[in-house]
């Protein structure tokens, strides 16, 4: 059983990664391009 | 959740570690590779820019990972690092200085007033990848072949001879294993540059390279894994401890571990198909393949090195000296609380992809470097 959950913690652990690791590029992406329509604003 | 792991699977684990640690640089070695193509072929000095910033972007990865692979060593295996860059300290302090020069090359070649010439720096880039590249190769080479030390019962160890490691470069398998890494970094960086730059000239010589390295690094790749399989090796008896010399040893361990031999033969085969999809089908992207074969075939080394009871420093003065994962590693307590940290490795691989995938959304041209004021 000890086994099982050592070798299925490491999938989840790669694909929470990665998927935290999106969000993050992906919100600092947006931060950009609203910084960018800011300044072509004023 | 690791203090239920027995102290055995945490060494294990962390060797396995290493072993990913030491895949990875070796991948990233297409950056040297890629120095010492530098000047067969670039013929025009912008192309030789072109050539340095593609370079330029990712050297910082393959330095970070070795540091990290030392990094590592020192923290999980902390007597293998003491004897090994401690005893054969003339051959570390020479690969270190093959990487401080690196890092000066990029940094300084093009800045203003620049005292020594930009062509200084290009040589400084070409030792790193021809010297730095062949010294690490035979270093590498000694955790099959041995080094000559001895370790008392209190952990401390000395060399046995004044050459301090230098002496490595006598014995045919080091360096035969010290040029099988350099052709490897040549081919991956023609590989590379086939991949990231958009000039056709470049491209041409850059495959025709590939045909010359692939022909290089398989007649000493042919060389090392014939006597690797032949040659003799040490193991460990895991109930006493005491350290076996076994004919076949390495042959003995692969057909123990199939696995390792899975990995080994399937990494052979997306190396030898990266070459051949960039050779006869023209593709630009072989360099995938061929990175994931070489990480797998390096991982598959370093696991037939220290698993299946296998030693992985032999001592060719007191063989009962010999370091294995079980006698070489940190505490119980170390591993356990470094198991711990490891579990953001998986996040720090992602930024590393993330960075890379922003990195090469398009091919590097002439105009592009031209128009960057921050370019190397």
């Amino acid at each position: 059983m000890e086994a099982i959950i050592w070798y299925a913690s490491w999938p989840v652990l790669i694909y929470v990664a990665w998927r935290f690791v999106w969000l993050n590029v992906r919100h600092v992406q947006r931060m950009e391009k609203l910084e960018m329509l800011e300044n072509s604003g004023e | 959740m690791f203090e239920k792991l027995s102290y055995l699977a945490l060494q294990e684990y962390w060797w396995f570690l290493i072993g990913v640690l030491g895949a990875l640089f070796v991948f990233m070695t297409f950056v040297q590779g890629g120095q010492t193509l530098m000047p067969i072929l670039a013929k025009k000095e912008e192309e030789k820019d072109l050539l340095v910033n593609a370079l330029g972007r990712k050297w910082e990865l393959g330095f970070t990972s070795l540091v990290m692979f030392g990094g590592a060593l020192f923290a999980a295996f902390p007597l293998f690092y003491s004897v090994s860059f401690g005893g054969a300290y003339f051959v570390w302090m020479a690969i270190l200085f093959c990487f401080i020069i690196q890092a000066v090359a990029y940094e300084y070649r093009k800045k203003p007033d620049n005292l020594f010439g930009e062509r200084t720096y290009e040589l400084f880039l070409f030792i790193n990848g021809s010297l730095g590249i062949i010294l690490i190769g035979i270093a590498l080479g000694t955790l099959f072949t041995g080094g000559h030390f001895v370790v008392n019962e209190m952990h401390l160890s000395h060399w046995t001879n004044g050459w301090y490691g230098l002496e490595a470069v006598l014995n045919p398998f080091n360096v035969a294993f010290g040029f099988m890494l350099f052709f490897l970094s040549r081919l991956l960086g023609a590989l590379y540059f086939i991949h990231i730059v958009d000039d056709d000239a470049i491209v041409a010589r850059a495959r025709k390279m590939v045909k010359i390295c692939t022909i290089m690094f398989l007649l000493t790749f042919a060389y090392v894994a014939g006597s690797l399989l032949l040659m003799r090796g040490f193991a460990y008896d895991p109930a006493t401890h005491a350290i076996v010399m076994e004919k076949g040893r390495f042959l003995h361990a692969l057909l123990d571990m199939p696995i390792v031999l899975a990995l080994l033969l399937v990494g052979v085969v997306s190396l030898l198909s990266g070459i051949c999809i960039t050779l006869w089908k023209k593709s630009r992207k072989g360099i995938w393949p061929a990175g994931l074969g070489v990480v797998m075939v390096v991982l598959s080394l370093f696991l037939l090195l220290g698993f299946d009871h296998g030693v992985i420093y032999p001592s060719l003065s007191d063989p009962q000296s010999s370091l294995t994962i079980e006698n070489a590693s940190g505490s119980r307590y170390t591993l356990v609380a470094m198991s711990y940290v490891s579990l953001m490795v998986p996040f720090v691989l992602a930024y590393i992809v993330a960075v890379w995938r922003a990195m090469d959304r398009k091919p590097l041209t002439v105009e592009e470097i031209e128009n960057d004021p921050h370019h190397y």
